[in-house]
């Protein structure tokens, strides 16, 4: 068992912020190019007010929805597997905190790290408490982290 | 003016969280008090009770922290019995925070191990499922 301090609550939700402004700049590049592409030759009807659907580039919209297919990957790449391989999403990184197994220490390895990502974002939505649970738990684990054995540590 | 430093005595620094929480909860009692919860959609809605249009075990929580500001604890039991235990266990486990500060602990506020939590989570889950049955209308906001 390891016996570094837990991560801080605050440091944990700091992470999952910043995880979501990184994976907002990997969607909003192509999402936006590709809206651009599908407008930049549209012409307005005065007459009926409306756009004319023969000015829209509706290839644009393969492009917006790659940026929706990117934001899922980097995500299961970033938030999963990541944190399963080396302990830390980016933001994880950038707060210097870890995610380790409660039981050997070591990191959890890809497929549990993926494992918690979904199980992460299944509790999360279907209650809040998950998030808060770390405030008074024992070992500060959040429900995903009870399910998957892990405790999340301050990184020396 | 010759008073002797007391820097020590006083725990300053371990009743700091206490008194953020109590100055938190206070907040929140007061802003509850004053924008009512009765009118619908003044905290904005319940996403649970919109989508499935059943109440979720904390359906009903705003309104009976408002009634418990006016008084009416039978109101507020009819709101949501289990927001009404909550605000009892977490007053007095917030009382009995500030009693061991006093004497020297910095523990925080409530520690719950796996067992507890689990149990816990039952009983919200339980709550919740009784609301919506129909021997269960009386817990119903």
């Amino acid at each position: 068992m390891p016996h570094r301090p837990y991560a801080s609550w605050g440091a944990r939700v700091g992470a999952y912020l910043l995880d979501g402004v990184i994976t907002f700049g990997v969607v909003i590049i192509p999402v936006v190019i590709g809206l651009i592409i599908v407008f930049k030759d549209a012409e307005w009807n005065d007459a009926t007010d409306e756009i004319i659907e023969s000015s829209i580039n509706w290839g644009g919209f393969g492009l917006v929805a790659l940026g929706g297919l990117a934001g899922m990957a980097f995500t299961i790449w970033n938030r999963g597997i990541r944190v399963g391989v080396h302990g830390q999403s980016l933001g994880k990184k950038i707060v210097g905190i870890e995610v380790v197994s409660a039981e050997s220490g070591q990191y959890l390895g890809a497929g549990m790290g993926f494992l918690r990502m979904i199980l992460d974002s299944i509790l999360g939505n279907a209650c809040f408490l998950n998030y808060l649970w770390p405030l008074w738990d024992e070992q500060h684990q959040t429900w995903h982290d009870m399910i998957v054995k892990s405790i999340v540590l301050t990184k020396p | 003016m010759n008073e002797a430093p007391r820097v020590d005595r006083l725990p300053v620094s371990r009743l700091r969280a206490p008194a953020l929480i109590g100055l938190g909860a206070a907040a929140a009692f007061t802003a509850l008090r004053l924008r009512d919860p009765h009118t619908e959609g003044s905290w904005g809605f319940c996403p649970f009770l919109a989508m499935t249009g059943r109440p979720c075990p904390g359906c009903g929580g705003l309104r009976a922290v408002n009634d418990l500001t006016h008084g009416d604890v039978i109101g507020a039991i009819s709101s949501n019995a289990l927001a009404v235990a909550l605000v009892v266990v977490l007053a007095a486990a917030w009382v009995i925070w500030v009693v061991r500060a006093l004497r020297g602990s910095s523990d925080p506020m409530i520690q719950l191990g796996h067992r507890t939590g689990l149990l816990v989570i039952g009983l919200i889950a339980v709550f919740g499922v009784v609301r919506n049955l129909p021997f269960g209308t009386w817990l119903a906001p």
